[in-house]
């Protein structure tokens, strides 16, 4: 018999202790069933100090900072098919450690209120570019997940978390 | 997990906070070297270090010392200042205070060196067509002693402004 193809079920959730402004905010995405979404899992295998690292690259994104170094979009001449994607990265000796998601601005009552919606983690050489793969699929992950909607719910259980 | 009611990861331990306050610092010399092109081999040579000791301090920035970080703002025509502040319950939520921020702030106060300079500089800021220019006590009392006690209040002024002290 066939297995039905059920269509993911994707949710947002903070990061841990990163704490969002009336300007900016960061979550992560999962999905389910399927591992769509691979950045839980990839955030789970780096080391503490590495966490912290990107953790104070975020925080310095939240405030209005800007260090291409540490995280940048697509924002370029050239590269307008990508607009929206974003990245925030460690570079090592040999090793870069990536972690993509894409733009959104999800409240209508506050429309210059910006989510970093992260979903991707990857560990690659040093020198490798960004495979444009990774970038369309995001930009898909984007189409298709309604982050407005997810945030909405993220926003709703916080306040009944808050109620209980 | 719920963002209004948790504490800053920077306050979890020790270490966190250290690696925060250190990240910060090193983030604004990454600016920097950015600014002027420089690689981490260009900033090994200025700092008399190899480069791998450049890139060791950036990627685990937990342990950098304050000989360390003065030798690294020496190395880009920069220097440092060690700023204590109060921590409220705010900031046990929103996280520490970005060294970039209050390097922006002295910058818009014009960059005073004494209490004195602080006290007749004056803060201006554009938004669209109207300028908000915060007066300082000083110049009020000379204009109008009676509307000292406007001092430190934002008043609006429309189109162009000759008060163009922001940077």
């Amino acid at each position: 018999m066939k297995k039905k193809r059920t269509s993911p079920r994707y949710e947002l959730d903070w990061v841990n202790g990163v704490v969002g402004n009336a300007r900016r905010g960061v979550v992560f995405m999962t999905s389910a069933p399927e591992r769509i979404v691979d950045i839980v899992p990839f955030w789970g295998t780096l080391e503490a100090t590495v966490k912290r690292y990107f953790k104070s690259s975020m925080d310095t994104w939240l405030r209005g900072g800007n260090i291409k170094s540490r995280f940048h979009g697509w924002n370029k001449e050239g590269a307008d098919d990508y607009r929206g994607c974003f990245v925030f990265k460690k570079t090592g000796k040999k090793f870069a450690q990536r972690i993509y998601g894409f733009l959104c601005n999800p409240k209508s009552e506050e429309p210059r209120f910006q989510l970093c919606v992260l979903a991707h983690g990857l560990k690659a050489k040093r020198v490798q570019n960004t495979d444009k793969a990774i970038l369309n699929k995001l930009l898909k992950l984007k189409q298709d997940c309604d982050p407005t909607a997810l945030f909405l719910r993220l926003l709703k259980a916080d306040s009944e978390g808050r109620e209980q | 997990m719920n963002e209004k009611g948790m504490a800053h990861w920077a306050f979890e331990d020790d270490a966190s906070l250290q690696a925060r306050i250190a990240s910060d610092f090193l983030s604004q010399i990454e600016a920097i070297v950015a600014e002027k092109d420089w690689s981490h081999a260009d900033l090994a040579k200025a700092l008399d270090v190899s480069e791998g000791r450049v890139s060791q301090v950036f990627n685990n920035p937990g342990n950098l010392t304050l000989r360390s970080m003065t030798k690294f703002a020496n190395a880009v025509n920069m220097l440092v200042s060690v700023v204590a502040y109060k921590l409220t319950d705010e900031l046990r939520r929103a996280g520490p205070v970005g060294s970039d921020v209050f390097e922006a702030c002295w910058s818009k106060l014009g960059r005073p060196l004494t209490h004195w300079d602080l006290e007749q500089s004056w803060v201006v800021h554009r938004r669209g067509e109207t300028t908000e220019v915060t007066w300082p006590r000083s110049l009020v009392c000379l204009a109008d002693p009676k509307k000292a006690e406007g001092a430190g209040r934002k008043w609006d002024i429309k189109g162009d402004s000759k008060f163009d002290l922001a940077s």
